[in-house]
C-alpha cells in the first residue's frame, strides 16, 4: 500500500505573534511541524508496519515546509516530496490544493492523511479541496482507523458523536487528536533525516497552469484581538466570595440569550 | 431582486445548529434574502425552526441524509447553488460543515474562509469576513476575489439572533440520491456528552482541569451545568487522563468556543486551553492557585479551593 501524508510546518504556539502598525502580521521566527500532520505521519508509518507498503511525506510551497519534510522523514517515513514554484508564493489553500492534486497523480497512493486543519491560519481548506481535486472519498476529524484490504473504518468525532464510517479506498481522511500519539525522532534519524534528499518538482513539471493558484482569497490586513480589561478578584470570606460569585454568573448568564 | 444567502444546515435531533440561524439572520440584517438548505431523513422540524429567518426554505428528505455523508450533502448543496447563484455560501464551523463547505468551494472553484466571526459587505456587494488566526493571537479580514458566490463557516455566537419573522415558504427539494454515488456510509453512532448540549453551541460553558482532583468532582460541574442551562468543558489533562470525553475538550487540539459566559474551575490557563475559548464574552476563573495564569484572560478571578466553591455555590444558585 502507499500512502502519501500532506505536511506544513506553523509557528509554534508559543511564537510572538503581533500586527504590524500597516496591519501586517509579524511572526516570531519559532516554527514546528503542524501538530496534527504529525498524528497524520505518526498513523501512516503505523499503517505501513502493520500492513507494508510505503509512506511518502508531500508538502507544497517550499520554504520552512522542507522541515515539515525532514520532521517525517525522521519519524520514519520513506520518501519526501515538495511542490516548489514562485507562482505559490502567495497562493491560498485551493491553489496549493491544485499543486498537490497533481503532484499526487503523479505519486499514484491508495491513501492520503492530511491534519485536521493548519493551526496558523486555520482554515482547515486544503485536505478537503485535494479530495475534491483527486475525486476522492474525504473523512473529516478522523480519531480511529482500521484498514482491510480495499475498505476502511474509521471513527470520527462530530459534535455531540462519535460516528463510525465504512469506506473504500482510495481515500484521503484528515486526522485529530486521538488517532495517534506522534513519535519523538532519535537524534541519528533527525541528522539522517537533514542530510535526506528532498524530491522537488514545480508547476510546470506537473502541468499546473500558474494561473491555476492564483489566490481566491485576499487578507486585507489583521487588526490585534480585542483586548480583556484587567481581571477584578473576588475578595472576601467563602459566604461572601460565594454570593458575589453567584451574582456575576446570575447576570452574566441573564446577558446570554 | 435580492442576492441570496445559502445557509447549508445542520441540525441534531431536528434542532438546527445555532450558526446557522444566526447566520441566516446575519444574512437578512445585510440585505440578503436569506434561503436555508436543510438535508435529513425527517427535515421537517428543522425546516419549521429555520422558517422564521428564512425567505425561502429548501428541505430535502431521504435516509441517505440522516447523518452527514459527503457524497450526498455535497451534490444537494450544489444544485441548490447552481439554482440560487447566491453571493455567499455558508454552513457552521463544525467538523462536517466544515468539511462540506470547503469542498463545495473546491468543487465549484470559489474562495473559501473558515470559521469567521463577522462578516459584511463591500461597496460593491462582494463579502468581506473577519476570522481568527495563529490561535486567536491576531483577526484577518478577507477579501474574496472574482464574482462568484464566497464560501464561508461560520462560529456560533458570532452573529446576534433578530426576532422571528412570518416563516418563509418550506419547498421540497427531490433528493434524487444515487445510491451507487455514495462511497462512504455511517454504520454506527454513539452519542456524546449525555444528553447536555455541546460545548460549540452552548450560551454557557462550565470548564473543568485537573484542579478539580478526581473524575467524580465532575457531579458537581454538571449540577452547576444543569442549573445554569450549561454545557460542561474540560482541559486536555482531563480528557487524556479519561475523566472527560475527548467531544468536551476546549482548547488548540479541542473544540473552540465562544460562549456568552465562560466559567473555569480548576484550569491553568496554558496558552493552548485559551487558544479555544478566547472569543467568549463573560470569563470567569476559580482557581486555588492566586497566581494561575487563566487569571491573566479572565473578566473575574477568585482564589478559591473549586472544591470548596462549587457545593457552596450550587447550593446559593438553588434549583
Ligand atoms: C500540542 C498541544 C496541544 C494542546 N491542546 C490543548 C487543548 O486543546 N486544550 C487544553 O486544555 N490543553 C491543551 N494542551 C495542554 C495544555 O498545555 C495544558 O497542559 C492543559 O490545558 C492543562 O490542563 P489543566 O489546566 O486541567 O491541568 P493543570 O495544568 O494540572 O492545572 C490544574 C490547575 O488547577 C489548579 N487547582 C488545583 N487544585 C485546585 C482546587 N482544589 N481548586 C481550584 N484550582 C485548583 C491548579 O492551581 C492549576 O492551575 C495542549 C498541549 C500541547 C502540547
Amino acid at each position: 500500500m502507499k500512502i502519501c501524508v500532506l505536511v506544513k510546518q506553523v509557528p509554534d504556539h508559543e511564537a510572538v505573534i503581533r500586527v504590524g502598525e500597516d496591519g501586517s502580521l509579524e511572526v516570531e521566527d519559532r516554527y514546528v511541524t503542524n501538530f496534527f500532520d504529525e498524528i497524520a505521519v505518526e498513523q501512516a508509518i503505523l499503517l505501513r508496519e502493520s500492513q507494508g507498503g510505503t509512506v511518502t511525506a508531500v508538502s507544497a510551497g517550499g520554504g520552512r515546509n522542507v522541515d515539515a519534510l525532514r520532521r517525517a522523514l525522521a519519524m520514519g517515513a520513506d520518501a519526501a516530496v515538495m511542490v516548489d514554484d514562485p507562482a505559490l508564493a502567495d497562493a491560498d489553500g485551493l491553489g496549493l490544493a491544485r499543486a498537490l492534486d497533481a503532484c499526487l497523480g503523479t505519486l499514484e497512493p491508495d491513501l492520503v492523511l492530511a491534519g485536521r486543519v493548519g493551526l496558523d491560519d486555520e482554515m482547515g481548506l486544503v485536505g478537503p479541496a485535494v479530495a475534491e481535486l483527486l475525486g476522492w472519498a474525504h473523512l473529516a476529524g478522523v480519531v480511529g482507523l482500521d484498514l482491510d484490504g480495499e475498505t476502511f473504518t474509521a471513527i470520527r468525532l462530530v459534535e455531540g458523536a462519535r460516528e463510525t464510517v465504512a469506506g473504500r479506498l482510495p481515500a484521503l481522511l484528515t486526522c485529530s487528536k486521538g488517532l495517534a500519539e506522534p513519535r519523538v525522532p532519535k537524534v541519528m534519524q533527525v541528522m539522517k533525516a537533514s542530510r535526506a534528499r528532498i524530491d522537488t518538482r514545480d508547476l510546470a513539471s506537473l502541468g499546473v497552469d500558474p494561473a491555476a493558484v492564483a489566490p481566491l482569497i485576499r487578507v486585507a490586513g489583521h487588526t490585534p484581538p480585542p483586548g480583556r480589561a484587567a481581571v477584578r478578584m473576588i475578595e472576601g470570606d467563602l459566604p461572601e466570595q460565594v454570593q458575589a460569585l453567584a451574582s456575576i454568573l446570575l447576570v452574566s448568564a441573564g446577558g446570554t440569550s | 431582486m435580492m442576492s441570496a444567502a445559502l445557509v447549508l444546515v445542520e441540525h441534531a435531533s431536528g434542532v438546527p445548529r445555532r450558526a446557522c440561524l444566526e447566520t441566516l439572520c446575519k444574512a437578512r440584517d445585510l440585505g440578503l434574502s436569506p434561503v436555508a438548505l436543510v438535508c435529513g431523513a425527517d427535515p421537517a422540524a428543522a425546516a419549521v425552526a429555520c422558517a422564521p429567518f428564512a425567505d425561502r426554505v429548501l428541505a430535502a428528505a431521504s435516509d441517505d441524509l440522516e447523518r452527514y455523508n459527503a457524497d450526498a450533502h455535497l451534490a444537494l448543496a450544489a444544485r441548490a447553488v447552481a439554482e440560487l447563484s447566491p453571493v455567499l455560501v455558508a454552513g457552521p464551523s463544525t467538523i462536517t460543515g466544515r468539511d462540506l463547505v470547503a469542498r463545495l468551494s473546491a468543487r465549484l472553484g470559489g474562495p473559501y474562509a473558515a470559521e469567521i466571526i463577522d462578516l459584511a459587505l463591500g461597496a460593491d456587494g462582494r463579502p468581506l469576513a473577519v476570522r481568527a488566526v495563529h490561535g486567536g493571537k491576531a483577526l484577518a479580514r478577507i477579501a474574496f476575489e472574482g464574482s462568484g458566490p464566497c464560501f464561508v463557516t461560520v462560529r456560533s455566537n458570532a452573529f446576534p439572533m433578530s426576532e422571528p419573522r412570518a416563516p418563509g415558504p418550506i419547498e421540497s427539494l427531490e433528493a434524487g440520491i444515487d445510491p451507487s454515488s455514495l462511497r462512504m456510509r455511517v454504520t454506527n453512532v454513539e452519542e456524546t456528552g449525555g444528553g447536555r448540549v455541546g460545548v460549540t453551541e452552548a450560551d454557557i460553558v462550565v470548564a473543568g482541569g485537573r484542579g478539580l482532583g478526581d473524575p467524580g468532582n465532575f457531579a458537581l460541574l454538571e449540577r452547576l451545568a444543569d442549573r445554569l442551562g450549561a454545557a460542561v468543558g474540560a482541559s486536555r489533562a482531563v480528557v487524556d487522563a479519561g475523566w472527560r470525553d475527548a467531544s468536551d475538550q476546549v482548547g488548540k487540539s479541542g473544540n473552540t468556543v465562544a460562549p456568552g459566559l465562560y466559567v473555569a474551575f480548576g484550569v491553568s490557563g496554558s496558552a493552548h486551553h485559551v487558544m479555544g475559548m478566547d472569543g467568549s464574552g463573560v470569563v470567569v476563573v476559580i482557581n486555588k492557585d492566586p497566581n494561575a495564569l487563566f487569571f491573566q484572560y479572565a473578566d473575574h478571578g477568585l482564589a478559591a479551593d473549586a472544591l470548596e466553591i462549587l457545593p457552596a455555590l450550587i447550593e446559593a444558585l438553588g434549583e
